[in-house]
């Protein structure tokens, strides 16, 4: 098992595409975070407010994601491309069951590998998006202390859970396009999950609406759910649609 | 046994262009993504007429709500021009491409000439069945939508996401790789654009935030839709010129 960890995560950081990930993971919340400070001090200085919105920071780190989502879906999605003509229009995913005959071993660490790059990302974006705000915000920068750990700690799950979503569904549709336009439109300023919160009541429980309640609340979605409800909800969604990928991947052809 | 003619650059221009043709029409991604976007713009479509009909939405007009889907759908339209640059390059299939056509710049006119005539009709019919859905939900109960500003937001519309669609293919050309440009693409289009539309005022030169105005009510500071729809035009051209330029340039 460790062995094939370890050859997933040599897989994974050998891919170009993985470096676009990273990227995006580590810039784009600090740099949106950046744009939104200078705005919010402006408007401190103006007299038009008195101190930052208590979100800032957060709902920066809510958009980070993006750069998850796409370690997610190439992870997988990279194993199913078609290859040039010069290797024979193979996949790789043939050579690499070849080389871990256990499917489930091979979905299981996988997994791991992304679960455990989302988390490490998230816990090196945290600080550098907190660190700018202290920079540019200085003397009206929030304060985060010991009491915003959850919170925090709730950042992280929700990177990790949304890259687990990202692969789970990559495994069923085996293509790139599909689950990278659809999560990266889910994670939009406005998202089609928060528009169905003004039809029904019910899309709070969707995973994105449900995991995003573990460190932001949503002003006017009227979320019935706790912050631990939120993760909890979303890590049953993660669960679900991992496992019927895991299944899926075990019994089908490749 | 004469020897060949050459072909004349019309007679070039004319094959190039039906051979584009018959490439995208038998691409499997067009259909599929097309027919997607077109049914999930339906749903929204519907989604923002029940939303604004409880007045949760803060849209006026039905022709707004009707149009509103389109801020959506257009994400198929990206994928759909993205994908079918990046189709060439997919299995080795440029190599063949240009095996037939070595001209590369004729070869890239005729294929954005041939992406565009499949555009245009196709943001016709996505924006217009989003309205039909909204009319046919509203019945009699909200004004009756005027024709010249129909036929206004329609022409917006149908322009915005015409050269949205081949902004994006652009891009797929120069990136030579699906999943790059779409994370790219939509990741400007629907994270980063809006929160910097928000934070900093020379927004509203970028290529979306320029090109909104052409279809949604313009917000205080916005530009004319004429000089959004320009501006929107001077990036897509912008964008092609950089991808005509490194494709003759570069070694395939």
């Amino acid at each position: 098992m460790r062995r094939a960890i370890s050859a997933e995560a040599s897989k994974l950081m050998s891919l170009p595409a993985t470096w676009l990930a990273v990227a995006l993971a580590l810039l784009l919340a600090p740099a949106i975070a950046a744009l939104r400070a200078l705005q919010e001090l402006s408007e401190i200085t103006k007299g038009v407010q008195t101190a930052v919105q208590f979100a800032i920071g957060f709902e920066e780190l809510g958009f980070g994601v993006t750069g998850v989502i796409i370690l997610g879906v190439i992870a997988i999605s990279s194993e199913y491309s078609t290859e040039g003509e010069e290797s024979g229009n193979g996949r790789q995913m043939v050579t690499s069951l070849l080389a871990a005959p256990s499917r489930l071993r091979f979905f299981v660490s996988k997994a791991s590998v992304v679960a455990s790059a989302s988390a490490i990302l998230a816990i090196l974006t945290i600080p550098v998006t907190m660190g700018i705000l202290r920079l540019i915000l200085g003397e009206f920068s929030p304060v985060i202390g010991i009491a915003d750990l959850p919170r925090l700690i709730g950042v992280v799950l929700y990177w990790t859970l949304t890259s687990l979503l990202a692969l789970g569904i990559t495994f069923l549709t085996r293509h790139a396009a599909l689950p990278l336009a659809f999560l990266i439109l889910n994670t939009s300023v406005m998202t089609v999950s928060y528009l169905l919160t003004r039809i029904t009541r019910w899309a709070n429980y969707l995973p994105d609406m449900a995991g995003i309640r573990m460190f932001h609340e949503i002003d006017d979605a009227g979320s019935p759910l706790t912050p631990l409800g939120g993760g909890i909800v979303m890590a049953v969604w993660v669960l679900a649609i991992l496992s019927v990928a895991a299944f899926t991947f075990c019994r089908r052809d490749v | 046994m004469s020897a060949p003619e050459a072909r004349s650059f019309g007679r070039e221009l004319r094959l190039a262009i039906a051979a584009e043709l018959s490439k995208l029409c038998s691409l499997p991604t067009t259909g599929m993504v097309l027919g997607s976007t077109f049914i999930v713009n339906l749903l929204l479509a519907l989604a923002f007429s029940n939303a604004a009909l409880q007045g949760i939405v803060s849209i006026d007009s039905a022709l707004d709500i009707g149009l509103a889907s389109v801020s959506y759908a257009q994400a198929g339209f990206m994928v759909f021009g993205i994908l079918t640059a990046c189709s060439e390059y997919g299995g080795g299939q440029i190599h063949t491409t240009l095996m037939a056509m070595p001209r590369r710049g004729t070869q890239l006119a005729a294929a954005l000439l041939v992406l565009t005539l499949a555009l245009i009709p196709a943001a016709i019919v996505v924006s217009v069945s989003g309205l039909l859905v909204t009319q046919m939900y509203y019945g009699d109960t909200v004004s009756p939508i005027a024709w010249d500003e129909l036929a206004t937001s329609l022409a917006g519309v149908t322009a915005y996401l015409t050269l949205t669609t081949l902004l994006s293919a652009a891009i797929g050309m120069v990136l030579r790789r699906m999943l790059p440009a779409v994370a790219l693409v939509l990741g400007y289009y629907f994270v980063a654009g809006p929160l910097i539309r928000d934070a900093v005022p020379w927004a509203r030169y970028l290529p979306d935030t320029a090109g909104v105005v052409l279809w949604l009510p313009p917000a205080d500071d916005a530009l004319q839709p004429m000089v959004g729809g320009m501006l929107l035009a001077a990036w897509t051209l912008c964008a092609i010129g950089i991808a005509a330029f490194v494709y003759r340039r570069r070694d395939m």
